[in-house]
């Protein structure tokens, strides 16, 4: 497969750009909570919703409702499964990446 | 930017003060308990001979007290955190993974070497980041031990000569770097204030401790008991602005 067609079959799931940050914010932290992630990701409540099910609906998100005291929590953590497509969604952007800066420096 | 994020949620653990307040009303039980188990020592040869049995065994059971008491709040001390934090930081501005949750999740990420060239290439790998949790740690205790010499000096009469010394040389030397430091940061960021009320509590308690210089053993027990002051004070008024900042958000 050449570069661009590799580039083609880059998860879509992972591609949306708001969904790209609610990965690369949960790769970072072994757990967040839904609230943690809408104040760092600045999306609304319905946007953050929706993307976390969609995410979810691919198995890359583990959504858990649990409590803390009195506080309910609804807790996200990536999925082996989400680390590994992330990973690999990185390393064909890291692809693009490298294309790109060895063009600049000719 | 994967690393700004981790940053930011390590640095999430402490940026309540709740941390800070909790070890620091630890480490104030803990001398308390100390000075609990002196001052059994000093009573002893003044108690009548009925209440003797007591003491003796109280005086005998106290370092396991003392031990237990330190055991049960490293065992516990993040759930005591967690429980105030669910009343407090949670509800305001959510629930990142505790400390320790985050080291198990690392070392199954990084898989690191099982050696001692691992451990430190680990540590290496860790070293203290402006933003980091462990950074701030690390500034709280240079605080500490900073106010700790500080205190030190002027408490001259039960510290010997060579060792005085020592402090004060160990205080001058990075002194000027320091205020340069803090009067830079006040300059950038308003709410540096906080270590100027820092600064003002250790110049009162050196005052204190200048009017108390013929007691010298009350200026002991106030330059032992200052470390857990001084985190409690900074964690109450972390947590004053922290709360102040983030209001509950409307649903």
């Amino acid at each position: 497969m050449t570069a661009p067609q590799e580039l083609a079959a880059l998860d879509r799931v992972i591609h949306e750009p708001a969904r790209l940050m609610i990965m690369t914010l949960l790769w970072a932290i072994p757990e967040a909570d839904f609230l943690y992630l809408q104040r760092e990701t600045g999306l609304t409540q319905g946007n953050l919703s929706s993307h976390l099910a969609r995410l979810e609906q691919a198995r890359y998100v583990l959504i858990e409702k649990t409590f803390k005291g009195k506080y309910p929590l609804t807790i996200c953590s990536l999925t082996s499964k989400g680390r590994e497509a992330f990973q690999a969604y990185a390393q064909k952007m890291r692809v693009v990446s490298d294309v790109t800066s060895a063009k600049k420096r000719k | 930017m994967i690393e700004q994020a981790d940053h930011r949620a390590k640095e999430y653990w402490l940026s309540d003060g709740i941390p800070a307040l909790v070890f620091g009303a630890a480490y104030i039980v803990l001398f308390l308990e100390i000075c609990a188990c002196f001052a059994l020592l000093y009573l002893i040869p003044h108690v009548g001979s009925n209440w003797l049995w007591f003491f003796n065994s109280a005086f005998v059971a106290s370092p396991v007290a003392i031990f237990l008491s330190v055991a049960w709040f490293g065992l516990w001390q993040e759930d005591i955190i967690e429980f105030i934090k669910s009343r407090t930081t949670y509800p305001r501005t959510g629930y990142v993974a505790p400390p320790s949750y985050w080291t198990e999740k690392e070392e199954e990420k990084d898989d690191p070497p099982n050696t001692l060239l691992g451990a430190v290439l680990r540590w290496i790998g860790h070293l203290p980041v402006f933003e980091s949790g462990l950074g701030r740690r690390l500034r709280t205790w240079l605080w500490i031990l900073f106010w700790t010499w500080l205190l030190g000096i002027f408490q001259p009469s039960w510290l010997p000569t060579k060792l005085r010394w020592v402090f004060i040389v160990a205080w001058a030397l990075p002194s000027p770097a320091s205020f340069r430091e803090f009067r830079r940061k006040v300059a950038t960021h308003k709410r540096e204030w906080t270590k100027g009320f820092g600064f003002t509590f250790g110049v009162l308690v050196v005052v204190i401790g200048f009017l108390w210089k013929q007691h010298p053993t009350f200026g002991m027990v106030l330059f032992l008991l200052s470390p857990g002051i001084f985190l409690m004070l900074g964690g109450a008024i972390e947590l004053t602005r922290y709360l102040r900042r983030n209001p509950v958000p409307r649903t």
